[in-house]
């Protein structure tokens, strides 16, 4: 890090096409992502999604089968990992037994041929912008967790990459240090300026981190885009389950963006059509539903009547489970603060959402 | 620190660093073909070199059979008295605190490195008639007169228990070390008394250690020349001191003959326990 | 748990026995070695270094110890280099690996005067027998086994993230080479040798068949003694024997504790 921290030029990166095989499985297929210099993008998935697999792919790990990597306007293909400039940062860190914590910052740089000496100076200013410069004489075995992966992030920043990579590095971690790591991350990654392409299967931790958002699954990205987007127009049911709670109903689709299921029909913004006679899914977010107390039993659109059978108290929130009369389950989440009376289990309650709250996706 | 375990590629090894494997075990392969295959299968040409007549000789002889049945019988010996030796002492290694347990540690590996030379004329020193043995005995008031102990089989036996023992304890140690506590409980708590509870439990689990270090010292005992050379009788030659006889004397196919029988022997021994261990290993499920 | 006296009285007593017979033999060289007594094993009341001095000025002791030193160092170099190469390679390989290297432990497993009769006959018809190279040889193979697990184990603990991190970061591959991985092995190389040198300076089974009058090695020479006459000057020689011994098991100690704790 130079003492002024000037701002680098983060790096442009572009996969297009990009496909890797072991034997007969597909890991990652046909990946396309164009990320803006500066931006930081979590790819978020299950486990053995690809996004590991495309990460490595970036690093020069592994190879494509098919696809090309190009950054800043050079393809990188097929450059061996050591000639990429390409900050990496590990899921266990990665820090070399052998050398001091301060050695092991100072590491790429001397690879790029700093000298000794400006090196561990070099080195010892990224220790401090971590604020780890008093363990920087100590191996990476008397560090605790949180600090090695501090340390891990200094490495990997110190040589002011264009790109970072970073291959779920909390994992690791407890609750609260995840989230104070979280926090510090993206501080350094705002301050050095790099582009960063995050992996993690931690969907809050994406949500609090990103720029933007590339869901995996099975080898594919479902989605791209912001917290936003895949919050509120999840353009697939497996976003929208892994995105967030959410009540997720299935019925037939009437054609004109309206869907028939068990007891309820659910009509949606008029752009979600999905072809009549189809299967289709309703994507309700808890947050939109609203409670009353079931007085009477008039059925209408963008409503579901029945029985409260759970509550779960969420200290903010508090979450009600209903069971519609058809046998579906709609979740709402009630903020505490609102008037509205607390419902027990058993009691007969309408839930309603409006028509713009809820979204129709083909199942 | 806490290393992750990395999806490596099982075709090939996890470094695929630098060039090909093969060429870097090459040299090692093509060491031991020269210096350590090709000795024994020279040894099995020059036993041959009076056809089978050398192994048929050897085979009818009464002498020789006498010095197979010795080995077999001392080595067996060894391994029994070991066993009985060795296993209370692992057990209390495992029972103790961490600082006894190292101090016991260290007196089973100490032997190791005092060579087995000096060990073996230790005992010579110690067993003689004159020796602190037989000065204690009599201290002891146990005998009036020296025991002849050197160059007789009790002798012999002696020194290579005090050999071997290391070899029984250590196995018997690591296979204690990893039986569960809590079944032992478990099988306090289902009514069982502690003889019970070490003879059905305890023993039974045991079982690998047990048979790992009388294997190893039992194949070890086959093979041994320097101390029954030192410290037998002269009647109850073991194989070793036969072999190293007929080289003396310029016997080198008897000798060679006599080698293949004991490789054979120890070769067979282990494939024996071997095929063995795997039989109880798959009963037991 | 409580435990019943007598069963612990029992048990503590054998082990006691025990230990006791493990370290009486081990480290009664010792005093036998000060004793005036110039009988081996019986023990007056003077004290004396003059078995020391017959052995330093004897010529035939030092130039065993001359050869035991020679053999030594050229098997633990040889078995070092050989050992570690093939090492690295069994990493890299897969099963079939595996399996050649367990064959490389097989030295191990046959009984030493096998492979003394062995050499022997081999060594007669290169004329290798009583030449400190033949001594060196025949101690390398018996050494290689110790190395490789020694090698083999370094290798093992040596996760290839390691690899990746380091080019992630610039290394070429031969940087990572010498920056990275070797480094990380050295412990186990060190281990392998020492364990090498010792399994040399103590080897007797073999050095027997292939040594003459003019290449004995410290052990034979002892041999050969113990079984014309046994004098306390061979005490001396079996202390000073340990101690060699001792000093390498503790170089190791200290080899793994520094790595340990740093």
């Amino acid at each position: 890090m130079t003492e002024n921290s000037t701002v680098t030029t983060g790096a442009a990166l572009t996969l297009s096409g990009v496909t890797k095989r072991f034997g007969d499985a597909v890991a990652v297929r046909e990946v396309d992502l164009e990320l803006m210099p500066g931006e930081f993008l979590t790819m978020l998935g299950p486990s053995g999604s690809g996004k590991t697999t495309t990460l490595n792919m970036v690093a020069g790990f592994l190879q494509p089968d098919a696809g090309r990597v190009v950054l800043d306007g050079r393809e990188i293909t097929t450059t061996p990992a050591h000639a990429r400039n390409i900050g990496v940062v590990f899921q266990n860190y990665a820090l070399f037994p052998h050398l001091s914590a301060v050695r092991n910052v100072a590491f790429p740089l001397e690879m790029r041929g700093v000298g000794r000496k400006e090196a561990l100076r070099r080195a010892h200013g990224a220790l401090e912008l971590v604020e780890l410069e008093k363990c920087a004489d100590r191996r990476p075995a008397q560090l605790s967790g949180g600090q090695q992966q501090r340390v891990a992030l200094a490495r990997a920043f110190v040589f002011e990459p264009g790109l970072l990579l970073m291959d779920e590095p909390l994992g690791a971690l407890d609750k609260r240090l995840r989230e104070t790591m979280q926090l510090e991350i993206m501080r350094l990654c705002r301050r050095v300026g790099s582009t960063v392409v995050y992996v993690t299967h931690d969907q809050e931790e994406a949500l609090t981190m990103s720029d933007r958002i590339a869901i995996y699954n099975e080898g594919v990205i479902e989605q791209l885009g912001t917290a936003e987007d895949l919050y509120e127009r999840p353009a697939t049911t497996f976003v929208a389950d892994f995105v967030g709670d959410s009540t997720i109903l299935s019925g037939q689709s009437l054609g004109d963006g309206t869907v028939a299921g068990d007891g309820w029909v659910a009509a949606g913004p008029e752009r979600s059509v999905v072809p009549a006679g189809r299967r289709a899914s309703v994507v309700i977010r808890p947050e939109m539903v609203r409670l009353s107390p079931a007085e009477d039993t008039k059925s209408a659109v963008n409503q579901m009547t029945g029985h409260v059978t759970d509550v779960v108290y969420l200290g903010s929130q508090v979450k009600y489970i209903v069971t519609g009369d058809g046998g579906d389950e709609v979740h709402a989440k009630i903020a505490r603060s609102t008037q509205w009376s607390r419902f027990e289990r058993g009691d007969r309650v309408n839930a309603t959402w409006a028509s713009e709250d809820c979204v129709v996706l083909d199942s | 620190m806490t290393v992750g375990t990395a999806p490596a590629p099982r075709r090939r090894g996890r470094h695929g660093f630098g060039g090909g494997g093969w060429v870097l075990v090459l040299p090692l392969i093509a060491f031991l073909a020269v210096f350590f295959l090709y000795p024994l299968v020279q040894m099995a040409r020059e036993s041959m070199s009076g056809g089978f007549s050398t192994y048929e000789s050897i085979m009818t002889s009464p002498v020789y059979r006498k010095v197979f049945w010795n080995t077999l019988t001392i080595a067996g010996a060894t391994t029994a008295i070991c066993l009985v030796l060795a296993y209370p002492y692992a057990y209390v290694m495992n029972r103790v605190s961490p600082r006894v347990r190292l101090a016991l540690m260290a007196f089973v590996l100490l032997p190791f490195w005092a060579s087995l030379l000096v060990r073996s004329f230790a005992w010579i020193a110690l067993l003689q008639d004159s020796g602190l043995v037989n000065q204690a005995l009599q201290g002891l008031g146990l005998t009036d007169e020296p025991l002849s102990l050197i160059r007789t089989t009790p002798g012999v036996l002696i020194g290579m228990v005090h050999i071997m023992l290391p070899y029984m304890v250590l196995p018997l140690y690591t296979a204690m070390a990893r039986v569960d506590d809590r079944l032992l409980l478990a099988a306090s708590s289902l009514g069982a008394t502690p003889l019970r509870r070490f003879v059905r439990v305890f023993l039974p689990l045991t079982l690998p250690g047990l048979g790992a270090g009388c294997l190893l010292v039992f194949t070890i005992s086959l093979g041994f020349y320097i101390t029954p050379a030192l410290l037998g009788a002269p009647s109850q030659a073991m194989l070793g001191e036969v072999i190293a006889e007929q080289v003396e004397q310029f016997g080198l196919s008897t000798a060679s003959a006599l080698g293949i029988v004991l490789l054979t022997g120890t070769l067979l021994v282990l494939v024996v326990v071997a095929l063995f261990a795997k039989r109880i290993g798959r009963s037991s499920r | 748990m409580t435990k019943p006296p007598l069963r612990w009285v029992a048990l503590t007593t054998a082990t006691v026995l025990t230990a006791c017979f493990l370290l009486l033999p081990t480290l009664v060289v010792v005093p036998m070695s000060f004793n005036g007594s110039s009988t081996l094993g019986v023990f007056d009341s003077t004290w004396t270094t003059r078995w020391y001095d017959e052995l330093l000025s004897s010529s035939a002791w030092r130039t065993a110890a001359f050869n035991s030193l020679q053999v030594a160092l050229g098997s633990t170099v040889l078995a070092t280099v050989l050992g570690t190469l093939a090492a690295w390679g069994f990493s890299k390989l897969g099963i079939y690996g595996r399996a050649v290297q367990g064959g490389s432990i097989a030295p191990v497993i046959v009984p030493p005067i096998i492979l003394g009769v062995g050499l022997y006959s081999v060594f007669l018809t290169w004329q290798l027998n009583g030449t400190v190279l033949g001594l060196v040889l025949a101690h390398t193979v018996l050494a290689i086994p110790f190395v490789v697990i020694a090698v083999g184990a370094s290798f093992a603990q040596l996760d290839p993230v390691y690899e990746r991190a380091a080019a992630s970061l610039g290394a070429k591959p031969f940087q990572t080479l010498r920056r990275v991985i070797l480094p990380l092995l050295l412990p186990g190389v060190v281990a392998g040798a020492l364990f090498a040198f010792v399994t040399s300076w103590d080897e007797v089974v073999v050095s027997i068949f292939l040594t003459d009058a003019q290449t004995r090695t410290l052990p034979v020479e002892m041999w050969i003694q113990v079984r014309t006459q046994v004098t306390p000057t061979l005490a001396a020689l079996g202390t000073c024997l340990l101690l060699v011994s001792s000093l390498a098991l503790i170089a190791m100690q200290v080899l793994r504790r520094s790595e340990r704790d740093d």
